[in-house]
């Protein structure tokens, strides 16, 4: 019943608000992206023009410069004048036309002559050049290729002791163009080309061939560092010194065929040119902040609004769900679609209220009326169980009485028969013992009768033919012989009749050894050889009983303790007097018995023995026999250890009591 | 004092106007191997070997000064307005007048170190390493 739950994940409320908030969000964010994004190209790609701006502003200057420059020194070395330097102008005459052309074209450098063994001849400079003519000149000026001008780049000016750049031109006579006769170098001081190229609004490096650093405004970066040509001509960042910068660079090759090689780098700090994009991107964030925080509200409320109805509808339905109060109604205002389902839900609930009503009803009637039937059918049962039961346990003494009659009748018919049997054969085996003696007597007269007359040889002859020695050495033996069975046969029937005690049926007091001994006696053709039978009588003493039934019921015992032993064993028989009862222990080391078979070996008809061996009855009518004494039949055994019967009879038997307890 | 300063400046003019002109020539030069008017050829450009074939170059005065003066009028034989419109006409070809020396010492050193240099002096100064190719009174 987990839908019963209100606050559950998949309310509409939530379906609803989650996807809009989170589109609304993803919606700003991705348009704060693109503009921040816009911005952010706009931005680098204005710097970036602003950076070729400058880059053409500095090409532009440089190039005038150097344009002057190459155009001045190739006039100049065509002047007439120059001539002079066949005579080491010992007029003076290039000297003063150097110092009026320094003059008037306003150079920061110097103008020097030299003749074709590069020795000084003249120069702009005011210093004697005498002075100056000790001073060798850089090789690099002077290494030229027929009549074109060389560049000399950053250098210390042996001259000026400073950093310049030089133009050098090779001077020819005027009047003979193929004759050589020295060289002009213009020399243009260091500091005005990196004040001309890095001014100090524009950040900047220039760069030689093998991207050695000429000059650099930047402070990261010193004179003479090495930055690779390749990085700045593949990308457009670059990062010098864990800064980055965007770039744009520009090559100067050459000017007026002149080869300068110069790379000029003008650079903007990346970080510090996004700081506006950075500025924008935060207010951008903010304002889209503030606009989702407010949409969002709309949302939630609009959405709120929207669902409220459905809600109260749910609501109202949960309610009804869970506590089954049908008299719950859901408030309707307005008129769309949630008022009409509010209504119809309202109508429905009625409806469904007066139906549970009826059958709430109809219920409480059906249940009454089943109470009362269950009622009567569990009397009705009880009764019969009853009834039953007591049937069963009628049935169940009266095959117990049929049983012990029938085996009370059959050894009473038993010991009737076993009495009159013994009674026959008791008056011949009397005569038979009281002759033998007499016969005994007859044969040894005889035998010396023999004896005394054995003289005649005939006589002799005919004793020897009926072997007469060996027949008088036999005959006592024989006779001793029958005279021993005929006592046995006179014990066994002592025993039968003892047994029987027909004439004991009424009450006697016995000793019990005696009844046990005769039993055994009885059985000792079973035990002979096989069983040992240990005795330990201490009750000595006569005992009431009836005893018949009790040596019926020793017989029994043993006859079982017999049966357990199936090889060779031991029958230990204890008596003994314990609080007013005789105590008979039997006990056998046979093959014992399991609890399931010991709680039924009293149970009439029960038998372990194979069918047409045992009749099931002789427990159950020991059993019966001694509860009439008023006595305890008791039994404990063990699987191959042995069993023991315990028989207790009261010392002083009344039978009164033993009939009323029976 | 004015009749000293008069006399003074007629015997300068009298010394200079009958000094005697040399006209030397670099070491490479034959000396006296040359006449006036293959020397005024030269100098005006209308031949540029001697007539032995050996290249020349004119190392001229400069314009107005005395020396000039005499070597023009004793060897061009022009007047200063026929030589400058000569040299205008020639400019105009794209000839340029021969090399000015200012002074003779310039003159001097030039014909020394130039091979093929020839310029004229007065015969007062000293023409050690150079080699007299006329003498013009």
């Amino acid at each position: 019943m987990a839908f019963l739950n209100s606050k559950s994940s998949q309310s509409i409320l939530r379906q609803l608000i989650i996807p809009l908030v989170f589109g609304f969000v993803l919606l700003i964010f991705l348009v704060t992206s693109l503009v921040f994004y816009e911005m952010k190209y706009d931005l680098e790609t204005s710097i970036k023009k602003q950076l070729i701006s400058n880059l053409k502003s500095i090409n532009t200057e440089l190039k005038s410069i150097f344009h002057s420059h190459i155009l001045d020194i190739s006039a100049w070395s065509k002047l007439e004048i120059m001539d002079n330097i066949i005579n080491d102008d010992i007029d003076g005459q290039i000297h003063r036309s150097l110092q009026k052309l320094k003059s008037n074209y306003r150079l920061s450098g110097n103008i020097l002559v030299f003749n074709q063994q590069q020795k000084l001849i003249s120069s702009s400079n005011d210093k004697f050049i005498t002075q100056m003519a000790a001073i060798i000149p850089p090789e690099k000026w002077f290494q030229t290729k027929g009549d074109k001008i060389i560049f000399t780049g950053k250098h210390i000016n042996p001259y000026t002791k400073k950093e310049s750049i030089a133009f050098t031109k090779p001077i020819t006579a005027s009047f003979d163009s193929q004759h050589k006769i020295g060289f002009i170098v213009l020399t243009h001081p260091w500091s005005d080309i990196e004040n001309t190229i890095l001014p100090k609004k524009i950040q900047g490096i220039l760069l030689d061939k093998s991207g050695r650093i000429l000059a650099s405004n930047l402070k990261i970066l010193s004179a003479n560092e090495f930055i690779q040509l390749e990085k700045l001509l593949k990308t457009n960042k670059i990062k010098l010194h864990n800064s980055e910068f965007l770039f744009e660079s520009h090559q100067f090759s050459n000017v007026l065929g002149v080869p300068l090689n110069w790379m000029i780098v003008a650079l903007e700090s990346y970080e510090k040119a996004l700081i506006p994009v950075w500025k924008v991107g935060i207010k951008v964030s903010i304002l889209a902040l503030i606009l989702t925080s407010i949409i969002t509200y709309f949302i939630v409320w609009q959405t709120r609004r929207v669902v409220s109805p459905i809600q109260k509808v749910t609501n109202a339905a949960l309610d009804i769900a869970k506590s089954s109060d049908l008299s719950r109604r859901v408030e309707v205002t307005g008129k769309n679609e949630t008022a009409i389902l509010a209504n119809s839900f309202n109508i429905m609930a009625e409806k469904l209220a007066r139906t549970m009503s009826e059958k709430d009803h109809y219920a409480n009637r059906l249940s009454t009326l089943n109470k009362t039937l269950e009622q009567q059918v569990a009397q009705r049962t009880e009764e019969y169980r009853t009834a039953n039961q007591q049937l069963q346990s009628t049935i169940k003494q009266l095959q117990e009485a049929q049983s012990q009659l029938i085996q009370s009748e059959k050894m009473a018919s038993l010991g009737q028969l076993v009495a009159g049997i013994a009674h026959e054969i008791n008056n011949p085996l009397g005569a038979i013992n009281a002759n033998i003696p007499i016969l005994i007597d007859y044969t040894q007269d005889l035998f010396q009768l023999i004896d005394s007359i054995k003289t005649s040889p005939e006589l002799i002859q005919s004793l020897q033919d009926i072997d007469y020695e060996f027949l008088q050495q036999d005959t006592p033996k024989l006779l001793a012989s029958m005279k021993n069975a005929a006592s046995r046969m006179r014990e066994i029937i002592l025993s039968l009749r003892n047994f029987s005690r027909l004439d004991q049926a009424e009450i006697q007091e016995i000793l019990l050894e005696e009844a046990l001994d005769t039993t055994l006696a009885l059985l000792s053709h079973r035990f002979k050889n096989r069983i040992t039978v240990i005795k330990h009588y201490q009750l000595n003493r006569p005992i009431p009983c009836y005893a018949g039934l009790v040596n019926q019921v020793l017989m029994n015992l043993l006859a079982n303790a017999e049966q357990a032993i199936t090889n060779n064993g031991k029958i230990i028989i204890e008596t003994k007097s314990q609080d007013n009862y005789a105590v008979i222990k039997i006990e056998d080391t046979g093959i014992g018995m399991d609890s399931e078979t010991m709680q039924k070996i009293f149970d009439p008809f029960f038998t372990t023995k194979p069918v047409g061996q045992g009749t099931g009855m002789g427990l159950s009518i020991s059993y019966g026999i001694i509860e009439k004494h008023g006595g305890k039949l008791l039994v404990s055994s063990k699987p191959n250890i042995g069993t023991i019967f315990t028989l207790l009879l009261p010392m002083t038997f009344n039978p009164q009591n033993s009939i009323n307890n029976g | 004092m004015k009749i000293y300063c008069i006399i003074i400046f007629f015997f300068i003019t009298i010394q200079s106007a009958c000094a005697e002109l040399l006209v030397i020539g670099h070491s490479d030069i034959k000396p006296f191997s040359i006449t006036i008017s293959e020397l005024s050829n030269i100098f005006m450009k209308k031949h540029s070997t001697l007539n032995d074939g050996t290249p020349v170059v004119p190392i001229n005065r400069a314009a107005n000064s005395d020396i000039r003066n005499q070597f023009e009028s004793k060897v061009i034989k022009m007047s200063k307005r026929d030589i400058r419109t000569y040299w205008l006409k020639l400019r105009f070809k794209g000839i340029r007048p021969p090399v000015v020396m200012k002074s003779t010492e310039a003159a001097i050193l030039f014909v020394k170190r130039f091979p093929g240099a020839i310029t004229y002096i007065d015969s007062s100064n000293q023409t050690t390493g150079v080699n007299i190719l006329m003498r013009i009174k």
